[in-house]
């Protein structure tokens, strides 16, 4: 697999080329629109795609449909260029339209990424309640699985194994996601692995990732320090979960959890989709429409399948 | 040297409690585990019933069950394993539900799914109950030679394939196998290329594993395998039916357990319309109703000074072999011990009497300074020409932070309240600490008051004895306290060791504010039990500032008249924040109301009063209609805002009295929402 970066200040900075079909998730914010209107000017079609966990089903393109059944929604022509509006969709939908395209034996697959713009940071300095915190209505699942990359905490144990599973959060702001997965999911703490974002999309925001959840990594028996990917970048990200994968012993099971930032979730779903033996833990977040406005860096990730 | 090994012994001290969670001790918990005084209840030694284990998070049930498992009855670090140890062994499993929740749907039949649960069930528990053998071959137990359980066979199992026959290592090695076959085809069931498993069947072929370990080791033909379920109520509903059948037809030598957390809508539906009573098929154990106050208290002493302990500390007032020894428990109830356990506590974490927060009070400028210049304020508006200084220059300190809410009421003049602390400190008859107590009935809510505003928090939060009652038998959030009034100590010496109440009252901020936030990772209704407890929580705050203290220390409320009962999701919900702790239910003894919507009283847990500044202590409730409770739990911002905006004025609660960083939304333009 052959992963091509770009990034820039705006879609003028960047080589776009054309595709055949986006997919799109929904606008929830300025950056989400900016994103989707792009995408709607570089393809043909745009097409929408929503992950329904409770169901393990798909809604694409305004129609339920089986998982299974996705890869044929995106053949029909074998040369088709399809472009993963990342912004606006969630990392399930991201994976699961990775897995789809590859089981076709699509030959690339291109994904769309905009950073967020400024992030208020006041009111968690100086802990202040603000009108936010009594609207705070993103729905969470919980862990559900993803069809694709299922697979079990539970300890099936081989003779004289020492642990049976590496799990690696890929961390992001909100530390209660990692805390509701080690309340409830049979996890060792001292066989996780935790990635942190560094360099951050912008200085000094790592240290929001740091405090919420630092904590966790100081009190927990976490025995692996913690490690570092920068957080924009899929491709150092997949070279990070691969030496994790080849550290670990044939027994132990690995599992990926993308619970920070959307690049590293799209590293994580690439690197998912070339294994059958990686299991992914995600608990599905539905955001509401948000008030986050002005746009980040644009990103572009060219991916190539097959030797280069 | 010294120095090293003095700042090894300061940091021993200040991680003494920094795990506070089961999963964080592995499997292995037993040199980690304290022997609960309701321990004998649990009635282990004879009872072959299944059990129902109940309790919320905190409340010691996964290090409970992980204690009565095999990982831990043959713990390596055990001096002696028994013959009782070997006549019950238990098996662990933490359903992973992220897992179970993948058996469903996907245009696969629900009897299919059914049978790969029971073939799920199958492998783990078989899996289990072999990594208890090979535990016991790592313990002390001399009764069962290694060699015996090496060698044993598995040929009986041929019937479910050839497979699973041979030895214990190649049965480990095949479960293994199909376990990540089994994976495999739960992630692609309708893959042409992923081939279906066999499935089987379930309980079935666990007892045909059990029946060949007892024909062939004579020291375990008469063992029971108990299999304790854990996070059962996170099983999809036909997954929990399974299991509750073959709870319901357990027997030996193999009995299934299930522990789940207080769900009533669950328990209706895993015991039918049968009351909450112990019942002929199995027993029911709340956890949550074990500890009262007085076993809590020793209890929590214990595990601190075990903590110790456990660090190294070597002048401990406890006997570590005795928290460990289930038959050493009427030793830890002998009073003198009890007293002397506890004594050691509150030197650590000493807390202030009444008296002794009034002089801390006056004795921050600040506070006496807002308590000055409250009494003068409402002397004006009285039309008083007393000064503040009538009722501050008194002796009993107490009395004057009460003056200033009695001066707020209209049913006394300044003038009588001079009189009555004039007859205070002369020693006469007085309102006071007479019939009418202004004293007891008034002066934490009017203390609280005072310190509403200012930024150290009121050591009223501090002290061993306030930490039991702010954890409310909650063993975490004990830990979580103690670990955040230790974690800055540079004490190297435990009989020296001594928080400062300043310090623990910071720290019940500190750890009140993380499990605060911990509620958004509550189960999947998260987001919305934090807003309804910051909503609550708040309300509560509002009532802490009212002048007069009419009614102070307001920390719970019932459900009283309104114009619509509670719909069912309502309902529901109340019971969801029980369910995780964030309300505790207690029924009324009496019915004030006949048109009460509910018997019950809902308590904020006493953990959240540090961050909101409210009482810990059960004293007044707040009676609210449904519609107004229908607002705390799913009404809009505006709807939350007018409701706290509404008990201000009714309360007579100022804006500028509020604790600013918790009411600063109140206080904005709609255009600076954020």
């Amino acid at each position: 697999m052959r992963i091509r970066m770009q990034a820039g200040n705006s879609p003028r900075d960047l080589a776009l080329p054309r595709f055949d079909m986006a997919v799109t998730g929904d606008a929830l914010d300025d950056r989400g629109r900016a994103a989707i209107a792009l995408a709607g000017e570089l393809s043909n079609g745009l097409t929408s795609a929503r992950y329904i966990p409770e169901t393990l089903q798909l809604e694409f393109d305004g129609r339920q449909i089986e998982v299974e059944d996705l890869a044929e929604q995106l053949r029909p022509e074998d040369s088709q260029r399809i472009l993963i509006e990342s912004t606006t969709l969630g990392f399930a939908e991201t994976f699961l339209c990775c897995r789809a395209v590859k089981e076709i034996g699509h030959r690339s697959i291109s994904f769309l990424y905009v950073e967020p713009g400024e992030y208020r940071r006041d009111e968690r300095e100086r802990k202040v309640v603000r009108q936010r915190d009594f609207e705070l209505s993103n729905e969470i699942i919980g862990y559900k699985p993803i069809p694709g990359a299922i697979a079990s905490l539970d300890q099936v144990p081989a003779v004289d194994e020492s642990h049976p599973h590496n799990v690696v959060f890929l961390l992001g702001f909100e530390g209660e996601r990692m805390d509701r997965a080690i309340e409830d999911l049979p996890i060792g703490p001292r066989w996780c692995y935790l990635v942190f974002g560094v360099p951050a999309y912008k200085a000094g925001w790592e240290l929001d990732s740091f405090a919420n959840n630092i904590r966790v990594l100081t009190e927990g028996d976490f025995q692996r320090g913690p490690q570092f990917c920068a957080a924009d970048n899929p491709v150092a990200l997949i070279e990070l979960l691969q030496e994790i994968y080849d550290a670990r012993s044939e027994e132990t099971q690995m599992f990926v959890a993308p619970i920070g930032t959307k690049p590293h979730g799209v590293g994580a779903a690439l690197f998912a989709i070339e294994r059958d033996d990686v299991g992914l833990l995600y608990d599905h977040p539905r955001r509401k429409e948000g008030r986050s406005v002005d746009l980040g860096r644009w990103h572009f990730f060219d991916v190539q399948f097959g030797d280069s | 040297m010294t120095v090293n090994r003095k700042m090894t012994t300061a940091n021993a001290l200040q991680t003494a409690c920094t795990k506070n969670r089961a999963e964080e001790f592995g499997f292995d918990v037993w040199e980690h585990f304290v022997i609960p005084f309701f321990f004998e209840q649990l009635d282990l030694g004879e009872t072959q019933k299944p059990t129902i284990v109940i309790g919320g998070r905190g409340c010691g049930k996964t290090m409970l069950l992980r204690y009565l498992s095999h990982a831990s009855t043959f713990s390596p670090k055990k001096p002696e394993i028994t013959q009782a140890d070997l006549r019950r062994i238990g098996l662990y499993w933490k359903a992973d539900t992220q897992f179970a929740s993948a058996l469903t749907a996907r245009e696969v039949p629900e009897d299919v799914w059914e049978n790969a649960f029971h073939h799920k069930l199958a492998l783990v528990i078989t899996a289990e109950l072999l990594r208890s053998l090979q535990n016991l071959t790592r313990s002390r137990c001399d009764a069962v030679e290694r060699e015996s359980i090496e060698s044993l066979r598995f040929d009986g199992l041929r019937a479910y394939g050839d497979e699973y026959c041979g030895e214990l290592r190649s049965l480990a090695s095949n479960l293994r196998q199909r376990e990540r076959s089994f994976q495999l085809w739960v992630s692609n069931p309708r893959s042409s290329v992923v081939p279906s498993p066999v499935f089987l069947p379930g309980r079935d072929f666990v007892i045909a594993a059990i029946e060949e370990i007892q024909s062939q080791i004579a020291e375990l033909s008469d063992t029971t395998f108990f299999v304790y379920v854990d996070e059962f109520e996170n099983l999809l509903s036909n997954q929990r039916r399974i299991i509750n059948t073959y709870l319901k037809h357990s027997e030996r030598p193999l009995i299934f357990n299930i522990a789940m957390k207080r769900d009533p809508l669950q328990m209706r539906e895993t015991v039918g319309d049968q009351s909450l009573e112990n019942v002929a098929d199995y027993r029911i154990h709340d956890l949550d109703d074990y500890p009262c106050n007085a076993t809590f208290t020793l209890f929590a002493s214990e595990l601190l000074f075990f903590r110790f302990a456990s660090k190294g500390a070597k002048t401990v007032p406890i006997d570590v072999d005795s928290l460990r020894n289930p038959s050493a428990l009427d030793r830890r109830r002998d009073p003198a011990y009890r007293e002397r356990v506890i004594f050691e506590a509150r030197r650590i974490f000493p807390g202030l009497t009444h008296a002794q927060l009034a002089h801390a009070a006056l004795n921050e400028p600040a506070v006496k300074k807002r308590l000055s210049s409250e009494i003068e304020r409402v002397l004006k508006a009285r039309g008083s020409n007393r000064k503040s200084g009538d009722f501050l220059n008194t002796q009993d300190k107490q009395a004057a932070i009460v003056s200033s809410c009695l001066l707020h009421r209209s049913s006394v003049t300044p003038d009588e309240i001079a009189e009555e602390l004039a007859a205070l400190g002369a020693g006469q008859e007085n309102r006071f600490t007479g019939r009418t107590d202004w004293i007891h009935n008034n002066f934490i809510g009017c203390l609280l008051r005072l310190y509403s505003s200012h930024p150290k928090l009121c050591p009223f939060y501090a002290g061993f004895d306030t930490f039991i009652q702010l954890s409310r038998g909650n063993i975490r959030h004990f830990l979580e306290l103690c670990h955040m009034s230790l974690k800055r100590t540079e004490s190297a010496n435990l009989e020296e060791l001594r928080i400062e109440p300043d310090e623990q009252a910071e720290a019940a901020r500190q750890a009140s504010t993380v499990f605060l936030s911990e509620v958004r990772s509550r189960g999947q209704h998260g987001n919305r039990l934090y807003t309804f407890v910051l909503t609550l929580g708040s309300l509560f705050a509002i009532a802490h500032q009212r002048p007069t203290q009419g009614e102070p220390e307001l920390s719970h409320f019932s459900i009283t008249g309104g114009k619509r009962p509670l719909s069912d999701e309502e309902r529901a919900f109340l019971l969801e924040a029980v369910k995780w702790s964030v309300l505790i239910e207690e029924r009324e003894t009496k019915l004030k109301d006949s048109v009460q919507v509910t018997d019950s009283e809902w308590i904020l847990n006493p953990i959240y009063a540090p961050y909101f500044k409210i009482t810990y202590r059960k004293k007044r409730k707040l009676e609210l209609k449904s519609d107004e409770v229908a607002v705390l739990i799913s009404g809009s911002y505006e709807e939350r805002r007018a409701l706290l905006g509404r008990y201000a004025e009714r309360w007579d609660v100022e804006m500028q009295d509020l604790d600013r960083p918790l009411f600063a939304h109140l206080s904005k333009e709609p255009s600076d929402a954020d």
